[in-house]
């Protein structure tokens, strides 16, 4: 016999991510997901964020990391809430681990989540986790045709950073062919092009997450 | 490795369909994916046949319709294909689209045998 059936798969992940945006629209607090490859700074980047924002605003961090807490203890330095989630060789966070992290957190009094996925291009991108923006991290050394092998997490993210732009110089990477391909795979995402080790351009960056906070009628851009 | 967690939960909805229509053997379950979810069809083939093992879906095949991506313009509202990574309408070559096909993730269909021998 044959059963049409018609069901989503990964919708039991899509349910808990729907869940986990409703507690945090009721809270206002604004959740971003960074997604890059191993080693395109995306801790380095949340330690400079970090240092401008944890002062101002009241921030939290969930860190996705296989197996260790080198990427949390980093940030311990900011005293605020980090909430580590190993995933145990898997290569993405899911929504049910992002949701026990969300409880324990004070979200009445938090404005920015910063979530760190684990190091994959291509995984994450698949899984909802509940945030109101993804940010696809690329940097410099990785090579300029990111975005054009890897459309899915360029198409799915709100805003890009290209990191290591301090290394431009140095490695083959043209920065015109890279814009032009994310042109053609979202033609209206922003792309910062930064330096967290040498604090270029941060500013940018900085000022469009301050344009996304949701407390206190703030503009609330995403 | 995300083709393990989809292997998981696809393997768990079809037992539950299995079991409602009395299933005694499952022969063939076919799913539809998106091309935007980047599918690598031998780690989902080699998943299934892990997690098959030893149950009434053993030897069973996984057959993946791959839906091309589609698009429509915001701007003239017509639809059209996205050639290579151009999310741009082919009429008139707006970059403001939305995406109305490629993001699928569906089990499709479920073909078996329940106890009638049916
Ligand atoms: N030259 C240069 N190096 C950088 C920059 N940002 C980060 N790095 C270096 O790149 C390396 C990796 O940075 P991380 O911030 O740990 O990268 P990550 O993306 O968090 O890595 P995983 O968590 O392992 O996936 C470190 O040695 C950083 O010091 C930059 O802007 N310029
Ligand atoms: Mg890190
Ligand atoms: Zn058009």
């Amino acid at each position: 016999m044959e059963i049409k059936i018609i069901k989503k798969i990964l919708g039991s992940n899509e349910k808990k991510a729907a869940e986990n945006r409703r507690l945090l629209d009721t809270h206002k607090v604004f959740m971003i997901n960074l997604i890059g490859s191993p080693g395109a700074g995306k801790t380095s980047m949340l330690e400079k964020t970090l240092g401008q924002l944890a002062g101002k605003y009241s921030c939290a961090v969930i860190e996705g990391d296989i197996a260790t807490d080198r990427d949390a203890r980093r940030l311990q330095k900011y005293n605020i809430p980090v909430a580590l989630i190993n995933t145990d060789g898997a290569c993405h966070l899911e929504a049910v681990s992002v949701a026990e992290a969300l409880a324990g957190f004070n979200l009445p009094e938090t404005d920015f989540i910063f979530i760190e996925n684990v190091g994959n291009l291509v995984c994450p991108a698949e899984f909802d986790l509940g945030e109101h923006a993804k940010c696809a991290v690329a940097s410099v050394p990785e090579g300029d045709d990111k975005p054009a092998k890897y459309p899915g997490l360029f198409r799915a993210a709100s805003v890009c950073l290209l990191n290591k732009i301090d290394l431009a110089p140095y490695v083959k990477f043209d920065v015109a062919k890279f814009l032009a391909d994310i042109k053609n795979i979202k033609s209206d995402l922003p792309v910062f092009q930064v330096s967290a080790a040498g604090n270029i351009n941060l500013d940018e960056w900085i000022e469009w997450l301050e344009k996304c906070v949701k407390k206190n009628n703030a503009t609330g851009q995403i | 490795m995300h083709e393990f967690s989809i292997i998981t939960e696809l393997f768990k909805i079809m037992e539950e369909t299995a079991h409602a229509h009395n299933l005694v053997k499952v022969e063939s379950v076919i799913i539809h994916a998106g091309a935007l979810r980047q599918i690598h069809k031998a780690a989902l083939l080699a998943a299934w046949q892990e997690i098959t093992q030893s149950t009434i879906a053993e030897n069973s095949t996984l057959e993946l319709t791959v839906l091309p991506a589609r698009i429509r313009c915001l701007n003239c509202r017509k639809e059209s294909g996205v050639e290579d990574i151009c999310f741009v309408c082919g009429f008139c070559s707006s970059g403001e689209v939305e995406v109305i096909q490629g993001n699928e993730l569906i089990l499709h269909t479920i073909r078996g045998e329940n106890s009638h021998g049916d």
